[in-house]
């Protein structure tokens, strides 16, 4: 069995040498009657196709089609090969007319929402591990809400044993605006953490000061709490990436194959007996 | 069983909402989605938990364990119709189900797909806003690129050059999969582009059978293919119909922008039809074939070697070196080096010879006799007669004489009149109306008609005037020893009467040399045979050639080859940049030659004392009208190595575009 290491090694060495005989063969055509614009813009749309493909076979789990681990892999090499196969076609220039530049720009955004969705998904799922505790994307409005519950209960055992308010308005004003719902999605993903969550903290250790032991104590069960709630949310973002990214990656690449099978046919028909 | 995590949340595994699912509870969101959810029509269930079920005991509940199992209360008997319907006291608040992640992705995706398909559908076709056309015709929603600065004005839009435009969404379809071969729009091309003739889709613009001919000649010079080489050919199969017509897009791209050169071509582009490849000009380029006979029969090898040897001319006088310059020039676009005028380069020892004025009067050729006074049959009479004669019909059996002294009497009395309508009549051959008429009155300006009336009248008369017809303006007839026939001398060069007559027999012939017959045709082979013969008035064969050409037809070549246009060639040579590279003494020096620049690359042959070449003389001493056959006038032929000094790569350029073109024009195929 090859290593992790080994066979990332075989993947690129492969890819590069692909690539490396893909742009001999460009460099040598170019030189022939062959208008190489036909040639590199087939090859390119059986790749889309072979990437798109991979989508279908995630739907179709129970057919003998190698597994979804090997096909991710040809999915991210052969990813790659798209761009240099694209720059070849395009003569590596900026396409004219609007429907050539959609389409360029569609290509583009297919592709570089794959890099950052390869990048998420190579870095992500290492933070949610050392986040620990995770908890089913789906699941997570339950389980935040489990814990708005748990702290509720606590605060009304605890505020009809206390002789002040204090604990239950800075529940009401501080607390439970961030227990409810999910806030900074952006900072979650880009530093791990929150800003609302921060100043929460802050205020809680303020609010120590203003409180007796017994509502101390029950303060300190409720940081506990938020803070699960904080690793909650943290795990949602990442998570909601995670699925998120696919909501632009998957309709745009439908949208690609439409507008490439459509180019395909205009080049053709305009091509003037040389396709 | 409760599943969890560490940190003590938990939720029942039956409530567990799958990815794949297209709906979820409408209080998911809140964290306490129900535990039925929505059927799979995102319809909310939980107003369906309980229906009362009527048993021997009365109504009972039959609401889930997951919602509470069987309440209390138990369902409520319809007040009017207990019997027939219960209600649940416990109706749950309905919900409005939403759609999972998948679902929602999903939705996306096919309204993206839809948007981009309608995209497509409207480009396909629709119509422009001015109702001119197709978007696809008119609109630059699809554009591949700028054209060309020269197609750039064309004001039709994509249909101009594009069947496709035009074409209805359907029929498109056709044009993908080339429904003629895909050549409809090179046709288009040759709206324009007229100049390339019947064969302008074939490769070079000729006939196929041309090209296998150049081909087969060329296949024994292959060096085999480079990797490159064949690696592009593997990559190239230059699509071509099934009657060999290849698409002008195969290599003029446009859509490169204003300032792409269209014609631009590598020379790897070449060479991928070509079945005989080489490396490169240097390298495998096929040796330059022997030049074709000349126009003017010279030979630079007597002039340079002899004549002009040691700066001698031709009688011995130092100081009449003779170099190149003397006679040739470049022309106005530096292609040609062209040939000064006769006055200019050959007069000077030629003039006289034409004239026989050189030549003492006893040793003058007899020159060339038109006419014959009283001829007793028909082998004494002349071509000149002879035409007359078979054009009237007038020799009938034992009248010849009368049919003679009848001929006579009608050239001295209606003159050219006459002749140009015999002409115009003679049998068998259409002449050129043009020819005969002009030919006519050469005879008339050359006073032929004059001198026959004098010398006919000279020999009815026995009057002692045998000279008084050379005594007639013009001065170029005089009778010949016996006083029977009208002999003519050429008055100089380009003599307008020996042109004009030479001129007729050429077009009077349909092929030549002709066997001597006894029709029309043969007459005017036997007046091109006096005509052109040595011996003949004005010697105009010993340096003007013949061509039988392609079209069996003859022509005389009066002037020098003039290249009138060296882009309508196969190949093509500019003298232009060559002279005056070689001007520069510095470089004629590195070239080798610097005493005389223009051997560097033709240089003089050994003399050759022949007197017949026979590229120009047949064995009779005729003119021999194969202009196929091969010689350099007394030049070595131009190498190819004397090219390679400079063209390579990195020095002048070895592009096949720098000699060759690739359309040659059909009117430079068979012609010189």
């Amino acid at each position: 069995m090859k290593s992790f290491t080994q066979r990332r090694t075989f993947s690129i060495c492969v890819t590069v040498l692909t690539a490396i005989i893909v742009l001999a063969v460009y460099t040598i055509g170019s030189g022939t009657l062959r208008q190489h614009g036909f040639l590199s813009g087939w090859i390119l749309l059986a790749l889309i196709v072979f990437l798109a493909l991979y989508n279908v076979r995630k739907a179709l789990p129970f057919l003998p089609l190698g597994s979804s681990a090997s096909w991710l892999q040809f999915h991210i090499y052969c990813g790659f090969l798209t761009f240099l196969m694209f720059a070849i076609h395009v003569r590596f220039a900026v396409p004219n007319g609007v429907f050539e530049c959609s389409l360029a720009l569609i290509y583009l955004s297919v592709f570089l929402s794959g890099i950052i969705g390869l990048y998420m998904s190579r870095t992500y799922p290492r933070r949610l591990t050392d986040l620990g505790n995770e908890v089913i994307f789906e699941h997570i409005p339950v389980v935040r809400r489990q814990l708005q519950d748990q702290i509720e209960s606590l605060l009304l055992k605890c505020n009809s044993e206390a002789a002040t308010s204090a604990l239950a308005e800075f529940y009401k004003d501080r607390i439970r605006p961030f227990i409810v719902g999910q806030h900074d999605v952006v900072s979650h993903l880009i530093l791990g953490s929150s800003w609302r969550y921060r100043s929460l903290v802050r205020a809680i250790a303020d609010q120590n000061r203003y409180l007796n032991d017994d509502e101390r104590q029950v303060l300190t069960e409720v940081e506990s709490l938020v803070s699960r709630k904080h690793q909650v949310d943290t795990q949602y973002a990442l998570q909601g990436a995670l699925k998120m990214w696919l909501f632009f990656h998957i309709p745009a690449t439908y949208a690609l194959l439409i507008f490439a099978v459509f180019h395909s046919v205009l080049v053709h028909a305009w091509s003037g007996g040389v396709s | 069983m409760k599943p969890g995590n560490s940190s003590g949340e938990t939720f029942d595994a039956g409530h567990y909402q799958l990815p794949q699912q297209d709906w979820t509870c409408g209080h998911h969101c809140e964290g306490t989605p129900c535990a039925i959810g929505p059927n799979g029509s995102g319809a909310c269930l939980v107003a369906q938990i309980c229906t009362p079920m009527l048993s021997g005991s009365g109504w009972q509940c039959t609401r889930p364990k997951a919602f509470g199992g069987k309440c209390k209360e138990g369902p409520l008997p319809d007040p009017d119709n207990p019997d027939q319907a219960a209600t649940c006291p416990h109706q749950p608040v309905v919900c409005q189900p939403q759609r999972t992640l998948r679902s929602k992705r999903r939705l996306i995706t096919g309204i993206t797909a839809a948007v981009a398909l309608g995209f497509c559908l409207v480009i396909l076709g629709g119509g422009s806003r001015d109702g001119t056309g197709s978007i696809a015709n008119t609109s630059p929603i699809i554009s591949p690129g700028e054209l060309s600065a020269h197609h750039g004005t064309l004001e039709q839009g994509c249909a101009a050059c594009h069947s496709a435009a035009s074409a209805s969404p359907l029929d498109l379809m056709s044009c993908v999969f080339g429904g003629s071969g895909g050549l409809e729009d090179s046709r288009k091309c040759l709206k324009c582009h007229h100049e390339f003739g019947e064969h302008a889709l074939h490769p070079h613009s000729v006939s196929p059978d041309w090209v296998q001919d150049k081909q087969d000649a060329l296949a024994t010079t292959s060096k085999g293919h480079s990797g490159q080489q064949m690696l592009a050919r593997l990559l190239d199969t230059h699509a071509t119909t099934e009657t060999g017509e290849l698409a002008c897009s195969s290599c003029h791209v446009e859509h490169r922008g204003a300032a792409f050169n269209l014609k631009e071509l590598t020379n790897r582009q070449c060479q991928t039809c070509h079945s005989s490849s080489f490396h490169s000009f240097a390298d495998g380029h096929p040796e330059f074939t022997e030049p074709k006979r000349a126009f003017l029969h010279f030979d630079h090898s007597t002039h340079l070697m002899t004549h002009f040897n040691n700066g001698k001319d031709a009688k011995g006088v130092k100081g009449a070196a003779m170099s190149c310059s003397d006679c040739h020039a470049q022309d106005a676009t530096g292609t040609s080096m062209v040939l000064a005028s006769f006055e200019t380069t050959c007069a000077q020892c030629h003039a006289a010879q034409i004239t026989d004025d050189h030549m003492p009067l006893t040793l003058r050729m007899k020159g060339t006799e038109f006419f014959r006074l009283a001829a007793e049959d028909i082998t004494t009479q002349t071509p000149f007669m002879e035409l007359m004669l078979l054009a009237g019909r007038d020799i009938t059996k034992g009248s010849q004489q009368a049919s003679i002294q009848s001929l006579t009497d009608s050239l001295i009395t209606q003159r050219e009149t006459f002749v140009a309508e015999r002409l115009g009549l003679a049998p068998d051959v259409s002449l050129d109306d043009s020819l005969a008429a002009v030919a006519a009155r050469r005879l008339n300006e050359s006073g032929f008609f004059i001198a026959l009336k004098h010398a006919h009248t000279a020999l009815t008369t026995d009057a002692a005037a045998p000279e008084a017809a050379a005594a007639q303006p013009g001065g170029a007839w005089s009778l010949s020893t016996d006083g029977r026939g009208l002999i003519y001398r050429s008055r100089g060069h380009a003599d307008p009467l020996l042109r004009d007559w030479l001129n007729l027999a050429a077009d009077g012939l349909n092929t030549y040399p002709r066997p001597p017959a006894t029709d029309s045709s043969g007459a005017f082979d036997r007046l091109f045979h006096q005509l052109a013969a040595p011996e003949a008035a004005g010697h105009c064969m010993k340096c003007h050639t013949v061509d039988t050409l392609p079209d069996g037809q003859t022509r005389i070549n009066w002037n020098s080859r003039q290249i009138v246009s060296a882009a309508d060639g196969f190949t093509k040579f500019a003298h232009g940049p060559h002279v005056t590279l070689l001007s520069s003494p510095e470089q004629a020096q590195a070239m080798g030659s610097p005493d005389n620049r223009c051997e560097t690359c033709h240089a003089v042959r050994e003399r050759d004392t022949t007197l017949r070449k026979p590229e120009f003389l047949l064995e009779d001493w005729m003119p021999n009208p194969d202009f196929n056959h091969p010689s350099s006038a007394g030049l070595t032929s131009v190498t190819r190595q004397s090219c390679v000094n400079c063209h390579t790569a990195s020095q002048a350029g070895d592009s096949c575009l720098q000699c060759h073109n690739y359309h040659i024009h059909p009117s430079q195929l068979g012609e010189r």
